[in-house]
Protein backbone atom coordinates (compact mmCIF):
# COMPACT_ATOMS: atom_id res chain seq x y z
CA UNK A 1 0.00 0.00 0.00
CA UNK A 2 1.16 3.41 -0.68
CA UNK A 3 1.95 5.49 1.92
CA UNK A 4 1.77 9.00 -0.13
CA UNK A 5 -1.32 11.00 0.29
CA UNK A 6 -2.75 13.99 -1.90
CA UNK A 7 -4.83 16.17 -0.45
CA UNK A 8 -6.83 18.14 -3.07
CA UNK A 9 -8.32 21.58 -1.46
CA UNK A 10 -10.68 21.51 -4.23
CA UNK A 11 -12.28 25.06 -2.91
CA UNK A 12 -8.98 26.71 -2.04
CA UNK A 13 -7.63 25.83 -5.51
CA UNK A 14 -10.40 27.16 -6.99
CA UNK A 15 -9.92 30.36 -5.18
CA UNK A 16 -6.32 30.79 -6.47
CA UNK A 17 -7.12 30.45 -10.36
CA UNK A 18 -9.66 33.18 -9.83
CA UNK A 19 -7.07 34.90 -7.91
CA UNK A 20 -4.64 34.62 -10.62
CA UNK A 21 -6.94 35.42 -13.78
CA UNK A 22 -8.21 38.28 -12.30
CA UNK A 23 -4.59 39.67 -11.37
CA UNK A 24 -3.99 38.30 -14.96
CA UNK A 25 -7.08 40.17 -16.51
CA UNK A 26 -6.24 43.46 -14.32
CA UNK A 27 -2.78 43.37 -15.34
CA UNK A 28 -4.19 42.95 -19.37
CA UNK A 29 -6.38 45.65 -19.05
CA UNK A 30 -3.64 48.05 -17.24
CA UNK A 31 -1.52 47.10 -19.90
CA UNK A 32 -4.21 48.34 -22.65
CA UNK A 33 -5.24 51.82 -20.81
CA UNK A 34 -1.37 52.83 -20.82
CA UNK A 35 -1.15 51.72 -24.40
CA UNK A 36 -3.85 53.96 -25.23
CA UNK A 37 -3.45 57.12 -23.11
CA UNK A 38 -0.67 57.87 -25.30
CA UNK A 39 -2.87 58.07 -28.56
CA UNK A 40 -5.79 59.77 -27.16
CA UNK A 41 -6.45 62.55 -29.40
CA UNK A 42 -5.99 65.66 -26.88
CA UNK A 43 -8.06 68.60 -26.58
CA UNK A 44 -8.29 69.67 -22.87
CA UNK A 45 -7.15 66.18 -21.72
CA UNK A 46 -10.35 65.25 -20.38
CA UNK A 47 -10.50 62.39 -22.15
CA UNK A 48 -7.05 61.19 -22.00
CA UNK A 49 -7.58 61.68 -18.16
CA UNK A 50 -10.71 59.12 -17.86
CA UNK A 51 -8.93 56.26 -18.60
CA UNK A 52 -9.86 53.39 -15.85
CA UNK A 53 -9.93 49.86 -15.12
CA UNK A 54 -12.71 48.06 -13.19
CA UNK A 55 -11.80 44.82 -11.94
CA UNK A 56 -12.46 42.01 -9.11
CA UNK A 57 -9.63 43.69 -7.60
CA UNK A 58 -9.50 47.24 -8.32
CA UNK A 59 -12.34 49.54 -9.07
CA UNK A 60 -10.34 52.44 -11.06
CA UNK A 61 -13.12 54.17 -12.18
CA UNK A 62 -14.65 57.38 -11.08
CA UNK A 63 -17.34 60.24 -12.15
CA UNK A 64 -15.79 63.33 -12.76
CA UNK A 65 -16.66 66.64 -14.09
CA UNK A 66 -14.63 69.35 -14.92
CA UNK A 67 -15.11 73.22 -16.65
CA UNK A 68 -12.78 73.68 -19.02
CA UNK A 69 -11.56 75.48 -22.23
CA UNK A 70 -11.56 73.50 -25.66
CA UNK A 71 -8.22 74.82 -27.92
CA UNK A 72 -9.73 77.46 -29.80
CA UNK A 73 -12.05 78.73 -26.99
CA UNK A 74 -11.96 81.16 -24.40
CA UNK A 75 -14.95 80.21 -22.61
CA UNK A 76 -15.52 77.43 -20.71
CA UNK A 77 -17.35 73.77 -21.25
CA UNK A 78 -18.46 71.17 -18.77
CA UNK A 79 -17.07 67.88 -19.17
CA UNK A 80 -18.36 64.86 -17.49
CA UNK A 81 -17.94 61.27 -17.53
CA UNK A 82 -20.52 58.83 -17.62
CA UNK A 83 -21.88 58.11 -14.57
CA UNK A 84 -21.13 54.39 -13.40
CA UNK A 85 -19.17 52.08 -15.12
CA UNK A 86 -20.65 48.38 -16.93
CA UNK A 87 -22.36 46.79 -14.79
CA UNK A 88 -20.95 43.81 -14.62
CA UNK A 89 -18.63 41.55 -12.48
CA UNK A 90 -15.82 41.32 -15.36
CA UNK A 91 -12.84 43.51 -16.17
CA UNK A 92 -13.32 46.60 -18.26
CA UNK A 93 -10.92 49.12 -19.75
CA UNK A 94 -11.99 52.20 -20.90
CA UNK A 95 -12.60 55.65 -20.93
CA UNK A 96 -15.76 57.36 -19.24
CA UNK A 97 -15.92 60.68 -20.75
CA UNK A 98 -19.31 60.93 -21.75
CA UNK A 99 -17.97 61.63 -25.84
CA UNK A 100 -15.13 58.68 -25.52
CA UNK A 101 -17.50 56.67 -28.27
CA UNK A 102 -17.25 59.82 -30.75
CA UNK A 103 -13.23 59.93 -30.57
CA UNK A 104 -12.62 56.34 -30.52
CA UNK A 105 -15.28 56.11 -33.64
CA UNK A 106 -13.66 58.84 -35.49
CA UNK A 107 -9.60 58.61 -34.30
CA UNK A 108 -9.13 54.73 -32.90
CA UNK A 109 -7.13 54.75 -29.34
CA UNK A 110 -8.26 51.83 -28.07
CA UNK A 111 -8.68 49.45 -29.97
CA UNK A 112 -5.24 49.84 -31.17
CA UNK A 113 -4.27 49.49 -27.86
CA UNK A 114 -6.07 46.26 -27.29
CA UNK A 115 -4.33 44.86 -30.88
CA UNK A 116 -1.26 45.69 -29.17
CA UNK A 117 -1.49 44.16 -25.85
CA UNK A 118 -2.83 41.14 -27.52
CA UNK A 119 0.63 40.13 -29.02
CA UNK A 120 1.97 40.53 -25.68
CA UNK A 121 -0.53 38.38 -23.71
CA UNK A 122 1.52 35.21 -23.11
CA UNK A 123 4.07 37.23 -20.66
CA UNK A 124 1.25 38.99 -18.81
CA UNK A 125 -0.45 35.38 -17.61
CA UNK A 126 2.74 33.85 -17.28
CA UNK A 127 3.99 37.07 -14.82
CA UNK A 128 0.66 36.62 -12.91
CA UNK A 129 0.55 32.76 -12.57
CA UNK A 130 4.02 32.60 -11.31
CA UNK A 131 3.06 35.41 -8.53
CA UNK A 132 0.08 32.98 -7.53
CA UNK A 133 1.36 29.61 -8.02
CA UNK A 134 5.25 30.19 -7.18
CA UNK B 1 -2.56 43.60 -51.86
CA UNK B 2 -5.68 43.73 -51.37
CA UNK B 3 -7.52 46.88 -50.62
CA UNK B 4 -10.35 45.96 -47.92
CA UNK B 5 -11.70 49.51 -48.36
CA UNK B 6 -12.62 49.85 -51.70
CA UNK B 7 -13.34 46.08 -52.24
CA UNK B 8 -16.10 46.40 -49.20
CA UNK B 9 -17.55 49.50 -50.52
CA UNK B 10 -17.90 47.84 -54.02
CA UNK B 11 -19.12 44.73 -51.86
CA UNK B 12 -22.07 46.67 -50.75
CA UNK B 13 -23.01 49.31 -53.59
CA UNK B 14 -24.03 46.07 -55.85
CA UNK B 15 -25.96 44.63 -52.76
CA UNK B 16 -29.58 45.06 -53.43
CA UNK B 17 -30.98 45.05 -49.80
CA UNK B 18 -28.37 47.71 -49.04
CA UNK B 19 -29.14 49.61 -52.03
CA UNK B 20 -32.38 49.60 -51.31
CA UNK B 21 -31.97 51.27 -48.08
CA UNK B 22 -29.19 53.81 -49.08
CA UNK B 23 -29.02 54.02 -52.66
CA UNK B 24 -25.25 55.21 -53.64
CA UNK B 25 -25.09 56.23 -50.11
CA UNK B 26 -21.65 53.72 -48.98
CA UNK B 27 -18.61 55.60 -48.20
CA UNK B 28 -15.50 53.71 -47.32
CA UNK B 29 -12.88 55.47 -45.21
CA UNK B 30 -14.65 57.86 -44.13
CA UNK B 31 -15.36 59.02 -40.10
CA UNK B 32 -18.33 61.46 -41.17
CA UNK B 33 -20.49 61.74 -44.27
CA UNK B 34 -19.06 63.24 -46.82
CA UNK B 35 -19.34 67.28 -47.58
CA UNK B 36 -22.73 67.95 -48.89
CA UNK B 37 -24.90 65.30 -46.68
CA UNK B 38 -28.50 66.09 -46.44
CA UNK B 39 -29.42 65.71 -42.47
CA UNK B 40 -32.06 62.72 -42.25
CA UNK B 41 -30.78 60.96 -45.18
CA UNK B 42 -29.47 57.34 -44.85
CA UNK B 43 -26.50 56.42 -45.69
CA UNK B 44 -23.59 54.12 -44.37
CA UNK B 45 -19.92 55.79 -43.79
CA UNK B 46 -16.98 53.21 -42.71
CA UNK B 47 -13.43 52.96 -42.02
CA UNK B 48 -11.08 50.36 -40.24
CA UNK B 49 -9.50 50.61 -36.61
CA UNK B 50 -7.20 48.37 -37.53
CA UNK B 51 -5.92 44.99 -37.57
CA UNK B 52 -3.07 42.86 -38.22
CA UNK B 53 -1.37 39.86 -40.94
CA UNK B 54 -1.87 36.80 -39.97
CA UNK B 55 2.29 35.20 -39.00
CA UNK B 56 2.09 34.13 -42.67
CA UNK B 57 0.83 37.42 -44.24
CA UNK B 58 -1.36 35.45 -45.95
CA UNK B 59 -4.76 36.53 -44.04
CA UNK B 60 -5.82 40.61 -42.69
CA UNK B 61 -7.40 40.31 -39.74
CA UNK B 62 -9.07 44.10 -39.70
CA UNK B 63 -11.78 45.47 -37.85
CA UNK B 64 -14.21 48.70 -39.31
CA UNK B 65 -16.39 51.10 -37.61
CA UNK B 66 -19.65 51.54 -39.97
CA UNK B 67 -22.22 54.21 -39.40
CA UNK B 68 -25.52 53.77 -40.23
CA UNK B 69 -26.92 57.05 -40.80
CA UNK B 70 -31.17 57.68 -40.60
CA UNK B 71 -33.53 60.32 -40.45
CA UNK B 72 -34.31 59.17 -36.22
CA UNK B 73 -32.76 57.15 -34.45
CA UNK B 74 -34.48 53.70 -35.31
CA UNK B 75 -34.07 54.11 -38.48
CA UNK B 76 -30.73 54.36 -38.52
CA UNK B 77 -30.67 51.34 -36.45
CA UNK B 78 -33.09 49.86 -39.33
CA UNK B 79 -30.00 50.60 -41.58
CA UNK B 80 -27.60 49.08 -39.38
CA UNK B 81 -29.60 45.91 -39.13
CA UNK B 82 -29.66 45.38 -43.38
CA UNK B 83 -26.12 46.08 -42.91
CA UNK B 84 -25.26 43.39 -40.33
CA UNK B 85 -28.47 40.91 -42.51
CA UNK B 86 -25.70 41.62 -45.61
CA UNK B 87 -22.40 41.16 -44.13
CA UNK B 88 -22.94 38.66 -40.84
CA UNK B 89 -21.44 35.10 -41.42
CA UNK B 90 -20.86 36.23 -45.56
CA UNK B 91 -17.81 35.24 -47.78
CA UNK B 92 -16.95 36.43 -50.99
CA UNK B 93 -13.83 37.10 -53.52
CA UNK B 94 -11.19 37.78 -51.26
CA UNK B 95 -13.29 38.08 -48.10
CA UNK B 96 -13.47 35.25 -45.87
CA UNK B 97 -15.55 36.47 -43.34
CA UNK B 98 -17.26 39.16 -41.69
CA UNK B 99 -18.30 38.72 -37.98
CA UNK B 100 -20.08 41.39 -35.86
CA UNK B 101 -18.20 42.65 -33.09
CA UNK B 102 -20.08 45.27 -31.18
CA UNK B 103 -23.95 45.48 -32.57
CA UNK B 104 -25.61 49.18 -32.92
CA UNK B 105 -25.83 51.79 -30.75
CA UNK B 106 -28.12 54.55 -31.96
CA UNK B 107 -26.44 57.94 -31.26
CA UNK B 108 -26.22 61.68 -32.43
CA UNK B 109 -23.24 63.41 -34.07
CA UNK B 110 -22.40 65.82 -31.45
CA UNK B 111 -23.51 69.21 -32.28
CA UNK B 112 -25.92 68.55 -34.79
CA UNK B 113 -29.29 66.77 -35.59
CA UNK B 114 -27.69 63.73 -37.46
CA UNK B 115 -28.56 60.31 -35.87
CA UNK B 116 -26.21 56.98 -36.94
CA UNK B 117 -25.89 53.58 -35.49
CA UNK B 118 -22.20 52.54 -34.60
CA UNK B 119 -21.57 49.02 -35.18
CA UNK B 120 -18.39 46.79 -35.67
CA UNK B 121 -17.19 44.30 -38.06
CA UNK B 122 -14.42 42.11 -37.31
CA UNK B 123 -13.20 41.33 -41.26
CA UNK B 124 -10.99 38.62 -42.93
CA UNK B 125 -9.31 39.39 -46.09
CA UNK B 126 -6.87 37.36 -48.04
CA UNK B 127 -4.01 39.91 -47.81
CA UNK B 128 -2.93 38.99 -51.65
CA UNK B 129 0.64 39.32 -50.28
CA UNK B 130 3.59 37.73 -52.00
CA UNK B 131 3.84 34.98 -49.58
Amino acid sequence: MSDITVNWFENDFNLRVDAASDQALYEIAAQILAEAIPNVPRDTGFLANSGYVNSPINEGFQHQSSKRSPRGSKSKRLYETVDKPPQTDQTVVGFAANYAIYVESRTPFLYPAMLSVQGKIGGTIEEAGRANFG
Amino acid sequence: MVNPIAWLTNYLLTNGAIAAQVGAGVYGGLADPPIGYQPGSKLIVFNTRGGQFSYDNVWLFDSYGFKCYGPTPAISYDVHQTLIEQLQGKHSGPMFSAEIQATGVPLQQPGVDWWFSLCYFAITFKSGLEV
